[in-house]
């Protein structure tokens, strides 16, 4: 494309504007790496010279062996990891189906159900996190790893539908006729035809929804504070057990091993399917 | 229609379904005959390992009772969710409000118990604490709280600095002040303080105040009683405060506790008023050759109550009396506070405690002038007044009052008219809890016009769509009923059973009074009225909502068209930066926070530290001016009250410029390369392309990404909550922090919920205005 610009002046312009970039890409690199190097030092080092290296010679790789085992990561890690990964799961399956639902078919009320689906996005979860709790307490589901993947599932739901629903309109609708006319089931039609195709579409949702649900505090914290629940917390609720003492007391050293724990498996994923996620996204979100 | 007689999906849930069913059979345990349920506090400092350790060997010395104890942070706000639905476990330390449930009966005295013998049994139990520790949770005779950490306010100081200057501990005000400047003298700040939690400088003015007006009067105030505000003693009180204030290390006002120990460890700074767990914070980080002194708060020459005294009190625990086996919850506090086990809280904590002969020998060294503090003290003010309890809202007024004076928007003459008027406003809601005082007019009528105006616009809008465009359902299928119900059915039921059907009955409280404590009771509208026409911190918190709104998209939204279009057009390494520009979406909430605070540090932050670097560099050049303003950022102040809005510009930036370039990117990518082709055969400039071919075409993403950008600003919680250490003032709540601090703070359900139904009205609207004034014709191509 360097054709389009000639001269001199644009080869300069070009140049600042990637210095800039540059400089924008070691802002946003740089917390990363910060809270890399600090999980390293010692919590001394922390607190008397937060933003310096950590010492080569002396790294300290027992903050990590550490928050591991006496700060129970491996299990939260374990627990986060089931609990997200089937919360992904179902959420990508149900939201997939009723974005076929309400994109492809004309029927008494399809439009409503899709406000109301959409409305989903703008409850504030602080408003029904008290009477869900109750409801939780009612049902049994409390402090139990089955209720928390049921609220999750069900509040990542709208966002998901929101996204999948323009997505699936933005596919053919020759191929799903077609795939009828063949005769297939009309689930079958969906399994076969139309799922494979909204494929970028349902990894945004995937990614979004494992973003989310791995980072999950707030419903976690609630539900699953009681009595046995020990062994099933998530690695928020670990992570926010050692930062939030941290305005006490500050065990940085332990905080910011933590807090990598809990980073990378986030950045794989990312780093994995990144090239579907813009495509899915703004299809998704535009063809509503 | 033909269903597959297995459906993979219902194959897929069932098998979730039965993964964790199978787990949650698998954790359960064998109950136990006798089971105390005890939820407790822990600040970090050891008092969790503790508990624990002594449950265990409470439970080897009484077989077949079983303590489940356990501990957190937060603890308060699980307690009062157990509060709601009147549940509480046996022992609690923090969270529901003990006055109330003392009134209702429901804490167990407990005299009955003390007048038995103490776990050693060489004297009674009551005799075996500090003298007046049980004083403070004492109601028509009877005692309900046990004590066992000792918290006291003190001053603490660099002792060897102290020692090398020849400077001596004061005693008095007079004193405090002559040695600050003697402190100043010798280049070293004088105090360290946490200002971004202006509640901390209640320490000074409290203590001035009980010292100046005397006891009396001091429980007077925590009373909210009339003239207890405006009056001189106060405002010498104040006045005090003001001269501490001007003793400051600079960029104190944007510091947090962390900082502020970091400062007097560090030698920057040779004192701080601090509460006795700060050896117990700093643990094991006391950097060699530094010494810790701490020495009293100073009073006046002639002050109106006991020198001696000291600012602080116990921590109390509570026995619930309607939970299983409270007497059996009575016996193992018992043991919590024999002398052995408050030795051992001592030694693990290095928290002093409340049982004598429990201190000696336990406490580390450094912390014995404190020792010596509480051990010669006749007296204790600061818990509050015994028998009641200061209402809640006043804390509030307080708060602000203070952060008024510290950041120079007040004297102390005002503010102590004002919080006379506060106080007043408050006893009134007490006496008439239904009386809405009529002060805003016009913003709550701005505000119905608004949405009335999108209603019918709306309405109107939809009817003439609906008439005119026919077409939208044109190309799409019929569907059997039942293929409805095994397509939408799943999502349907768990959407509404999980989130609709829990936010209406939130709804529903709405209309309710409840603190969660005593019975509910309809209102009706009165919360509504309340926060539209009489409370100005809802309008407060609306405007600061505004803010997130409409200021920081107008920086983001630029700024992301820009990258996008940067990367759009290939420049060097668009494929990385594409990549890397996402990075700060996947941080979580928490991550992000410990960094800007950490940049963001007033002294020692990489922003001020590079903003002065920057400053020095231009001065060199010659450049004064622009060096003078620069240079001026050494110990700015970021993240105090009065800068936090503008200082949440740049977070915003950098958290959300990557994932609108994203979107906006991919919108760039699907538009043709012909378009740019033939305008540059008419040699239009690039500039003139991107407004003329680019923006048009992407238009329906900006709109998306803007309402995108509405509903987060209006529902902004975390940020904010996080930055104020969950302590926000009047100025700097938006709505979701006030609906959050109403509810698991402040305890009002139905208040809470009633501003949560505004919020869902605000987002609703605001995100539907803006998707219709943002519509224009689709272009295609």
């Amino acid at each position: 494309m360097a054709h389009r610009y000639p001269g001199q002046r644009i080869a300069i312009t070009r140049l600042i504007i990637f210095l800039g970039l540059v400089t924008y890409a070691i802002m946003v690199v740089y917390p990363m790496f910060w809270v890399l190097c600090t999980s390293l030092k010692s919590n001394k080092d922390i607190f008397l010279d937060p933003f310096g290296l950590p010492s080569m010679g002396d790294l300290q790789w027992s903050n990590y062996a550490q928050v591991w085992t006496a700060g129970s990561f491996g299990n939260y890690f374990f627990n986060s990891v089931i609990i997200t990964s089937l919360t992904v799961l179902a959420v990508v399956l149900l939201s997939a189906m009723a974005a076929h639902l309400l994109s492809r078919f004309v029927f008494w009320g399809c439009r409503a159900l899709l406000f109301y689906f959409l409305a989903g996005l703008m409850v504030p979860i602080h408003l029904s996190i008290v009477p869900l709790f109750f409801e939780m307490r009612a049902l049994g589901l409390l402090n139990s790893r089955l209720g928390l993947w049921l609220a999750y599932v069900a509040f990542s739901l709208p966002f998901a539908i929101f996204i999948l629903t323009g997505f699936f309109r933005s596919l053919p609708v020759s191929l799903h006729e077609s795939a009828r006319v063949d005769g297939a089931g009309e689930f079958r039609a969906f399994w076969h035809v139309m799922m494979p195709l909204a494929r970028p579409g349902m990894v945004t949702v995937a990614i979004f929804t494992f973003l989310g649900t791995w980072n999950e505090f707030f419903m976690a914290f609630m539900f699953l504070s009681g009595e046995g629940s020990q062994r099933l917390r998530t690695l928020p609720l670990g992570l926010a057990n050692i930062t939030i003492v941290s305005q006490y007391s500050s065990d940085w050293s332990l905080a910011f091993a933590g807090l990598v724990v809990v980073v990378l498996p986030t950045l794989g994923m990312y780093l994995l399917l990144q090239k579907q996620l813009s495509q899915g996204v703004t299809v998704g979100a535009v063809k509503i | 229609m033909v269903v597959c007689p297995l459906l993979p999906p219902v194959q897929i849930l069932c098998l979730g379904f039965v993964v964790l069913a199978v787990m949650e059979s698998l954790a359960c345990a064998e109950e136990p005959n006798i089971e105390v349920e005890a939820a407790l506090f822990d600040s970090g400092a050891g008092q969790l390992p503790f508990y624990l350790e002594t449950a265990r060997e409470y439970e080897k010395l009484r077989p077949g009772i079983k303590i489940n104890l356990y501990g957190d942070p937060r603890i308060a706000t699980k307690n009062r969710i157990r509060a709601l639905e009147s549940t509480f476990p046996a022992i609690t330390d923090l969270g529901p409000d003990y006055w109330t449930l003392i009134r209702n009966g429901d804490i167990l005295p407990l005299d009955e118990f003390l007048d038995g013998p103490s776990w050693e049994g060489d004297s009674t139990w009551r005799e075996s604490f500090l003298p007046g520790a049980l004083d403070l949770y004492r109601y028509q005779g009877k005692t309900y709280g046990l004590p066992l950490p000792y918290y006291a306010n003190t001053c603490w100081y660099n002792k060897k600095l102290f020692r090398e200057h020849g400077w001596s501990k004061p005693t008095t005000w007079d004193q405090f002040f002559n040695l600050c400047a003697q402190i100043r003298g010798a280049g070293i700040a004088p105090l360290a303080f946490p200002g971004r939690y202006p509640a901390s400088s209640k320490i000074i003015a409290y203590a001035a105040y009980y010292h100046l007006a005397g006891p009396e009067a001091f429980v007077a105030q925590q009373l909210i009683e009339p003239g207890s505000f405006d009056n001189t003693q106060m405002r010498q009180a104040f006045e005090i405060l003001l001269e501490a204030r001007d003793n400051f290390q600079p960029g104190a006002l944007g510091m947090s506790f962390n900082e502020v120990h970091e400062q007097l460890l560090r030698g920057h700074a040779a004192m701080m008023f601090g509460g006795s767990g700060f050896r117990a914070q700093i643990g094991d980080k006391l950097p060699e050759h530094f010494e810790l002194g701490t020495f009293n708060i100073p009073s006046f020459a002639h002050s109106a109550a006991d020198p001696t005294a000291v600012a602080g009190g116990q921590w109390y625990y509570f026995v619930h009396r309607h939970a299983p086996h409270a007497r059996e919850a009575v016996d193992f506090l018992r043991y919590l506070t024999s002398r052995q086990m408050a030795g051992r809280f001592a030694r693990a904590t290095n928290i002093p405690v409340a049982v004598r002969g429990a201190m000696e020998g336990n406490l580390s060294r450094d912390l014995d002038e404190l020792v010596h503090i509480l051990s010669s003290a006749r007296t204790t003010y600061w818990n509050g007044p015994q028998g009641g309890v200061q209402p809640p809202e006043m804390n509030q007024y307080i708060v602000d009052a203070l952060d008024k004076l510290l950041t120079h928007r007040a004297t102390a003459d005002e503010m102590c008219r004002q919080l006379e008027a506060d106080a007043a406003v408050v006893r009134q809601r007490i006496a008439s809890p239904d009386l809405v005082n009529y002060r805003h007019v016009w913003k709550p009528l701005a505000l119905g016009a608004l949405v009335v105006a999108v209603v019918l616009y709306a309405t109107i809008a939809g009817a003439w769509r609906r008439r005119h465009a026919r077409a939208v359902t044109a190309g799409r299928l019929r569907i059997s009923p039942m293929g409805i119900v095994v397509f939408g059915g799943p999502a349907l039921v768990l959407y509404t059973v999980f989130v609709v059907w829990p936010a209406l009955q939130a709804f529903a409280w709405s209309t309710q009074r409840w603190d969660g404590l005593t019975p509910m009771r309809y209102v009706g509208l009165l919360h509504f009225k309340r926060l539209l026409f009489e409370s100005d911190g809802f309008w407060i918190a609306l405007g600061n909502n505004l803010f997130i709104m409409f200021v920081i998209p107008a920086f983001v939204l630029p700024l992301s068209l820009f990258l996008a279009a940067c990367i759009n057009r290939g420049i060097w390494g668009s494929a990385l930066f594409r990549v890397v520009f996402f990075f700060p979406n996947i941080l979580g909430g928490v991550t992000v926070t410990l960094l800007w605070l950490r940049l963001y540090s007033a002294q020692g932050g990489l922003i001020n530290a590079a903003l002065v670097k920057m400053g020095k560099a231009a001065m060199a050049m010659g450049l004064e001016g622009p060096g003078h303003w620069l240079t001026g950022f050494a110990g700015f102040a970021w993240l105090s009250a009065e800068h936090l809005y503008w200082s949440l510009v740049p977070i915003a930036i950098w958290g959300a410029a990557g994932f609108n370039m994203l979107l906006l990117l991919a919108a760039m990518q699907t538009i043709p390369q012909s378009l740019y082709e033939a305008a540059d055969m008419d040699g239009a400039s690039i500039w003139r392309q991107f407004w003329t071919i680019t923006m048009p075409l992407i238009w329906p993403v900006i709109s998306i990404v803007l309402v995108f950008m509405i509903i987060a600003g209006m529902k902004t919680f975390e940020l904010i909550w996080l930055l104020t250490e969950q302590m926000p003032n009047t100025s700097n709540h938006v709505i979701a922090t006030r609906m959050v601090q109403t509810m698991f703070v402040e305890f009002r359900v139905g208040e809470a919920t009633a501003i949560a139904v505004l919020l869902f009205i605000l987002v609703f609207f605001g995100s539907a205005t803006t998707l219709r004034f943002m519509r224009r014709e689709a272009v295609e191509f």
